[in-house]
């Protein structure tokens, strides 16, 4: 069950929300989606049937971790449980020896303090150098901003200012703008830690705008060569058109992350820029192949730095 | 082109949230706006009140039509961008239409 191309069996830990995608975007690429995870078996079920409407799963479904494990010995183990399900998840299936691909935020849960939580974090990065497999944060605007960065790379020279700006429907949610941020923040940190691997936020700089669904930080980003980085992240949840907003901005100049579903019924990006649209194949179907294929697009180092600018931001807003 | 490349930019101004209208919300988040873009249709006097009202430059290009096809709002002839990298690109853009404060509107 060693990392490595040869991976292909892979089990999701939770498909009652994006875990259904995940198990779809395994299948396009030739992974076995051998077992699922549910909560109980009537959810399980319940799972079962969604996903053999989206492709012909053949796999099993598991109200139990462990028996999934022992039974199925998956190579992969792809975790989309809810947030505070992630690190005993993630420990359990590293434990057992598999890779692991977690969808973010890497680790949250209200109830521990940010200290707590990077520990977590530094652990399960511990065990899997320690098990030699693979571990990975499914924050796909990671890749999106590459791309955005391979469509128009005279955009990015001397970068100056940058804005992730993220809005999604409500669903229902009482308004709570820190659970906002966790939710949504993790991507565009992502994208701005992906085109500045070395910079380094200037606390001091930070202002917060965190207000109903809104959440908003504004920070300098300082670089080695001693520039520095105008950063403006925005997440917010809205019932009001336009309800999906997924906007990188550098340099003032925008990249609209938009899409469709092509004629086999697969999800594409389409990138809006002033210049013109650009397709691809969508982010997170990219970064499932990466780690199918041995590569994880947002590796352990990256995912602690995301979670640790993520919490930092949110003690602050909650006045720690 | 400056309109040119102030056409293009523009119809992402109002799906990043920056694009502002009615004279209230203006006038409300006017220490925040980078500049505000009126449209060749405006009347004199609106020109006027506004170089009286806002602070931030006023670009005066195209028409009322132009906003409805770029920005999606019908019948607006005045609009302000809040600070942004964004609204500074359109500025950039648009500057050349800038109404000088000793000019006649």
């Amino acid at each position: 069950m060693n990392a490595g191309s040869e991976s292909r069996s892979v089990a999701i830990l939770g498909t009652a929300g994006i875990g259904k995608h995940h198990a779809k975007w395994w299948h396009v690429e030739g992974a076995q989606v051998r077992a699922i995870l549910g909560r109980t078996p009537e959810s399980v079920a319940r799972a079962v049937e969604t996903l053999k409407g989206m492709f012909p799963f053949q796999g099993r479904g598991y109200t139990s971790l462990d028996e999934l494990l022992a039974a199925e010995r998956p190579d992969i183990v792809d975790v989309c449980t809810p947030t505070e399900m992630h690190y005993v998840h993630a420990r359990t299936a590293l434990r057992a020896g598999c890779s692991v691909l977690c969808e973010k935020p890497f680790v949250y849960d209200a109830e521990l303090t940010s200290r707590e939580m990077m520990g977590q974090a530094k652990e399960l990065i511990g065990l899997a150098r320690r098990q030699r497999v693979r571990f990975g944060v499914c924050t796909q605007y990671v890749v999106a901003a590459r791309t955005c960065l391979a469509i128009c790379p005279e955009r990015f020279r001397h970068l100056e200012s940058y804005r992730g700006y993220l809005v999604s429907p409500t669903r229902g949610r009482a308004p709570d703008p820190c659970q906002t941020w966790v939710d949504l923040a993790p991507h565009m940190l992502g994208a701005i830690q992906a085109i500045c691997p070395d910079g380094q936020v200037d606390w001091p700089s930070l202002e917060l705008g965190f207000a109903d669904h809104c959440a908003r930080a504004r920070f300098r980003l300082l670089r080695p060569e001693g520039n520095a980085v105008a950063c403006d992240i925005h997440t917010d949840h809205r019932d009001t058109e336009p309800r999906n907003v997924r906007q990188l901005t550098f340099n003032g100049y925008p990249f609209d992350i938009g899409g469709y579903a092509d004629a086999a019924g697969l999800f594409q990006v389409r990138i809006t820029t002033p210049d013109g649209t650009h397709d691809s194949e969508d982010a997170m179907r990219r970064l499932i192949r990466s780690f199918r294929d041995g590569k994880a697009e947002v590796p352990g180092r990256m995912a602690m730095r995301n979670l640790e600018w993520m919490l930092r931001v949110l003690d602050i807003a909650q006045g720690g | 082109m400056p309109i040119a490349e102030f056409s293009k930019l523009a119809p992402f101004a109002r799906r990043a949230g920056i694009a502002v209208t009615g004279r209230e919300r203006l006038a409300r988040l006017g220490k925040r706006l980078v500049f505000v873009w009126v449209t060749t249709d405006a009347s004199e006097r609106t020109v006027r009140e506004l170089q009286r009202q806002f602070a931030c430059p006023l670009v005066c290009c195209l028409t009322s039509a132009d906003v409805e096809r770029l920005l999606g709002y019908q019948g607006t002839k005045v609009v302000g961008f809040v600070r942004s990298s964004l609204a500074q690109s359109l500025y950039r853009a648009g500057a050349d239409f800038r109404i000088r404060e000793d000019s006649e509107p």
